[in-house]
């Protein structure tokens, strides 16, 4: 295969887009609690002891983790959390806000609203819920979302509780933030689209779907407020769910490389019927081999067993030479294997398509095949560790290369920062839910549905023509402007006197300009674009020294406006600095004050401002300059 | 019976009825604007309207859709036959457990039918240790479903009938017993057991859930190991209620049954021992039972004398500001032969009940003082309403909690006691019920 340009429609590419975004209506879905961001202080410890049926859906990573006893520790804070995220209090009736924003966009999309809406619970044991289950509703199915003259499917809208946020691991106990959880998600799926020519016409159907929820005004925005999984599929393969894809660009390139991992295994599922390997006998007795491995030379295999570790392996048949190969960059099975084996906390995996390597040598590889009973045209692969725990991930990675013989498998994968995915765990079966019996069901009546349909949101052009008019802006400006995750801080920035241009321009041009140049955008906090707007807008900081002070600030070179300017040479002038420019200029003058008296106020501020713009604030020099001025007029009469 | 429309009510009752449709069967609801849709159909809530049908589709959500809109109902599929619950593989042999669990009511553990959405409880010994990890390597279980009743439904027969068969299994030698109680009431149950088990030679742990064992977070499943644990391991006898310690999964604290009282009414560590620590607790990683008290040892069973009568005629009445003392007088006019009082702070109630507590006093009726304050004891010497009352006879009950107080006044009318018996018993230390020292740290 080339790693040329692909032809999507020959290979019968679909991507269903399912996207998520948190709801900005005022506290969380079943508490009134407040949504906004908060560390600590306080924790407490959990475990989840699921139901060995919930476990049943062939996860075995996950059977393993929860067989291990994994621990949680839960963070909260005394706004963002209260008894009922600590799973200590039965939920609150839901949010009717929250209810009603789901509501208007089914309405925008023409879906059909069920009549009762039932609270369930969907089973998650990650301990991202501290209950173990979230809790999502089905409130609208059926709809059509239009994208450029092309007529989207919707499948179904639901609202359900955002997850607790994850603050990472060490060794059994997982962090969580309690913040995050509660918050009020809308999902909205639609159904799968044909790529005709280009991913970029998934990048489209999600970007039209975000502008339709954006026109809502009832969705947060920001960084973490949006997530996208992609079902992404080609002819003959299973359906691969892509979980939680933030960021629209990477859309395109993750739904490429998707299709060429997918075309690849279609290649080495072909390859594998003409090597005759079927699909229940492609891998052999998983053998302890540390009596062989026990002779290897230097390096990490000998190590590992010199610490005590058990080496473990199987024959792959027909894989040799499949393993390792890389069509296309990242697209390499021996790599998803690795993926399964960090699952199981391995270091990783070892196969045959990379030996001689790690210090096994011809011969030991050859006594190895031995051993295993690997023929000419079959793989070894190995993994080094704990013998239960690399038996069990072993049995995962077999399973794994039985299914590929038949075709791409169904499975669920990340997405990478570059665009890539990696393999997380096989697709799960059919949502394991069962209703919310603390809350009773919602009839939506048709008075409220009448009313909402009354206050729909204007659409999404006619939002677009009005901001531009109410603040002067190009409609190119003004449409950016709504799609932007900071249309909030543009508000603040007009609110504060900073002109609306000059605020629009910096919070979508200057901050894609500055993204093009390859500067971390995301690492700038609302907060630092709000000192930036105060200092703009109180004349300590020249609009035009933004881009600079941004650049400062994204390159991680300043930790505030403050800071990037002071670097930049455009600190604020002292006091007394600010007061000899104003003598200066005054004494300078004395003429045109004799002839002009208070009038020379306006002629003196421009030649003082000229030289002090961007390093004091404007106010402060009018006051100055009036003062003085009356001092100089005190003392000419 | 079980009812094939479980739940549904009228015009949807008839509208299912006039289709022949079940729970459980596929259907396809024609709708009248058109269209139609399919799912399983499934069982209302009792509580919910009567003009929808619950469905749930193929992605596994349950929806209402309205009577009014379905013009047809057509079954695709009826319903298959429910298979009986596999059973799971037997670990231990029937009759030969270390500790004996009996269930009361409320579900302490349970699986769930994803399909269905049925919540099946479970109390074989062999689900249980299948529900539970790490609950077969504390002890050997033998279980007895006893009855099942919500705990608010629990009255002082149920009582009696618990208290002669804690005692029965403790004369037969099992090492701890266990009882799975609803929590509303599991500490008033907890007194009752203590009052009646006299010489008890072995634990008797009550233990509830706060969070339902129908989610994978519920406490019921770390609170049984608990209990068992205690029932098993500790080194000393008496009735306990063993619940959460704090919020967190690492401890399950072990309450004297005489000194417990649910203070919360969704936490998980609702469960508080008053005016001292929990007895004993429980550590979950490592289930070593540690004493934090001086505990009655274990001992042998023939010390135990089992007297489980209760008589009701004893009332629990909370005083409130200008409470009139007409409630007093109907009290003793329908028979009533002990009446605890939950006065204000240090034991008092209002001048206006003086003349009304006067008069049941005279007629034979035992009259005790406990604290609505909970924490803390009754001290009536202090203030002059307190000495008015004492003056009438009024019992002062120290630190025993206004609940404790009511079981034992109903136990010892149930033993026969006599006016004198009751002022002389009541006020008496006969569980730990009553404390002569309140530590400065609680």
């Amino acid at each position: 295969m080339s790693s040329g340009q692909l032809d999507y429609a020959s290979l019968g590419l679909k991507v269903g887009i399912e996207l998520h975004r948190q709801l900005d209506v005022g506290g969380k879905l079943f508490c009134g609690c407040s949504a906004r961001r908060e560390e600590g202080p306080g924790s407490f410890r959990r475990f989840l002891v699921p139901s060995e049926s919930e476990l049943g859906d062939v996860d075995p990573a996950a059977l393993f983790e929860a067989a291990r006893g994994l621990e949680f520790e839960y963070v909260y804070g005394d706004e963002s959390s209260c008894l009922v995220e600590a799973d200590e209090e039965p939920p609150h009736d839901v949010n009717r806000r929250a209810l009603e924003a789901a509501l208007t966009v089914a309405l925008m999309l023409g879906s059909r609203v069920v009549d009762e809406v039932h609270v369930m619970r969907k089973i998650v044991i990650d301990g991202s819920n501290t209950a173990g289950f979230q809790r999502t509703m089905l409130v609208a199915v059926g709809g059509t979302l239009n994208v450029g003259g092309r007529e989207v499917g919707v499948q179904t809208i639901t609202l359900e509780e955002d997850a607790a946020r994850n603050l990472g691991s060490e060794g059994r106990v997982k962090r969580y933030g309690l913040d995050r959880l509660g918050i009020p998600l809308i999902e909205v799926s639609l159904a799968p689209i044909e790529v005709r020519s280009s991913p970029q016409e998934v990048v489209e159907v999600a970007a039209a779907l975000g502008r339709l929820l954006k026109s809502t005004g009832l969705v947060a925005r920001g960084i973490g407020t949006v997530r996208q999984d992609l079902n992404i599929s080609i002819r003959g393969s299973g359906i691969v769910e892509v979980k939680g894809v933030q960021e629209l660009p990477l859309i395109a390139k993750i739904v490429e490389f998707e299709a060429r991992r997918l075309s690849w295994l279609l290649q080495v599922a072909a390859e594998l019927s003409r090597r005759g390997v079927k699909p229940e006998s492609a891998t052999g007795e998983i053998l302890d081999v540390t009596d062989v491995l026990s002779r290897a030379g230097e390096g990490i295999v000998r190590r590992a067993l010199g610490k005590g570790a058990r080496a473990l392996a199987f024959a792959a048949r027909g894989y040799r030479g499949l393993l390792g190969s890389e069509p296309h960059e990242g697209v390499r099975v021996g790599r998803d294997l690795a993926s399964i084996a960090n699952a199981f906390g391995l270091g990783g995996v070892i196969h045959s398509d990379e030996l001689p390597g790690y210090g096994i040598d011809e011969g030991l590889l050859r006594e190895l095949r031995a051993r295993v009973g690997a023929g000419e045209g079959d793989a070894v692969v190995i993994a080094l560790g704990d013998a239960e725990v690399v038996r069990r991930a072993l049995e995962a990675m077999a399973a794994r290369l039985r299914d590929i013989v038949s075709g791409p498998p169904a499975e669920t994968r990340a997405p990478t920062p570059d665009g890539r995915t990696r393999y997380m765990r096989p697709r799960p079966g059919s949502a394991r839910m069962y209703p919310e019996t603390d809350l009773l069901p919602i009839p939506i009546d048709d008075s409220t549905l009448e009313r909402l349909r009354r206050n729909l949101p204007p659409p999404w052009d006619e939002q677009v023509s009005s901001l531009a008019s109410r603040y002067g802006l190009s409609r190119k400006l003004a449409d950016e402007l709504l799609d932007s995750e900071r249309y909030g801080l543009f508000l603040e920035a007009v609110e504060m006197g900073v002109r609306p241009s000059v605020a629009a321009s910096l919070v979508v041009e200057t901050l894609v300009s500055l993204r093009r140049e390859g500067l971390d955008v995301d690492s700038l906090s609302d907060e630092h674009l709000r000192q930036l707007f105060r200092a703009i807008a109180s004349g300590r900081l020249a609009k035009e020294a933004a881009p600079d002070v941004l650049r400062e600030m994204a390159s991680g070179r300043a930790r505030s406006v403050d800071e990037a300017a002071g670097a930049l040479g455009l600190s604020a002038l002292s006091d007394r600095e600010l007061l000899a420019i104003v003598d200066e200029v005054i004494g300078r003058n004395s003429r045109l004050i004799a002839e002009r008296g208070e009038r020379a106020l306006g002629p003196l501020m421009g030649e003082v401002m000229s030289r002090v713009r961007g390093r004091a604030d404007g106010a402060k020099v009018n006051e100055l300059v009036r003062r003085r001025l009356e001092e100089a007029l005190r003392r000419q009469s | 019976m079980e009812d094939e429309l479980s739940g549904y009510r009228g015009p949807a009752r008839e509208l299912l009825l006039r289709a022949g449709a079940r729970v459980g069967d596929e259907v396809e609801l024609a709708l009248s604007d058109g269209g139609s849709i399919s799912g399983t159909l499934m069982p209302r809530y009792e509580h919910a309207d009567d003009s929808h049908v619950t469905l749930k589709l193929g992605n596994g959500y349950n929806i209402g859709i309205s009577v009014s809109r379905i013009s047809e109902i057509r079954i695709s599929r009826r319903r298959a036959p429910q298979p009986s619950p596999e059973p799971a593989p037997a670990r231990a042999q029937p009759g030969r457990g270390e500790v004996l669990v009996l269930g009361t009511g409320g579900t302490i553990a349970s699986r769930i039918d994803y399909r269905t959405g049925a919540v099946t409880p479970v109390f074989r010994p062999e689900d249980l240790y299948s529900r539970v990890p790490g609950l077969y390597e504390i002890a050997r279980l033998d279980t007895e479903l006893l009855f099942n009743v919500l705990s608010e439904n629990m009255t002082p027969d149920h009582w009696s009938a618990l208290a002669e068969r804690v005692g029965r299994a403790a004369a037969k030698g099992y090492r701890g017993i266990v009882v799975t109680h609803g929590t509303d009431t599991m500490h008033y149950t907890a007194a009752a057991l203590s009052f009646a088990l006299e010489g008890l030679p072995v634990p008797v742990i009550l233990v509830g859930a706060q969070r339902s064992s129908d989610r994978p977070s519920s406490d019921a499943y770390t609170n049984l190991k608990g209990a068992v644990a205690a029932a098993a391991r500790g080194d000393f006898s008496g009735v306990y209620v063993a619940m959460h310690r704090s919020l967190s999964d690492l401890e399950i604290a072990i309450h004297r049954g005489v000194r417990v009282r649910k203070n919360h009414t969704s936490r998980r560590d609702a469960f508080q021992s008053i005016n001292s620590g929990p007895a004993a607790v429980v550590d979950l990683r490592t289930m070593e039972v540690k004493k934090l008290e001086e505990l009655p040892p274990r001992s042998d069973p023939g010390s135990l004398r089992v007297k489980p009568r209760f008589d009701r005629r004893a009332f629990l009445l909370k005083y409130f500001p200008g409470m009139d003392g007409s409630i007093v007088d109907a009290l003793v006019d329908a028979g009533y032969r002990a009446l605890i009082l939950e006065g204000t702070g240090l034991g008092h109630v209002g001048r206006q009940l003086q003349g009304s507590i006067a008069r049941a006093i005279e007629e034979g009726v035992f009259v005790g003082m406990t604290s609505q304050c909970i924490w803390g004891s009754v001290r009536m010497t202090v203030y002059e309403t307190g000495r008015d009352l004492l003056r009438l006879g009024v019992v002062p009950l120290g630190d025993m909690l206004s609940e404790v107080a009511l079981v034992k006044a109903m136990w010892l009318l149930g033993q026969g006691a006599g006016p004198e018996d009751m002022r002389s018993l009541m006020p008496s230390n006969l569980r730990g019920e009553i404390s002569e020292r309140r530590r400065i740290v609680a």
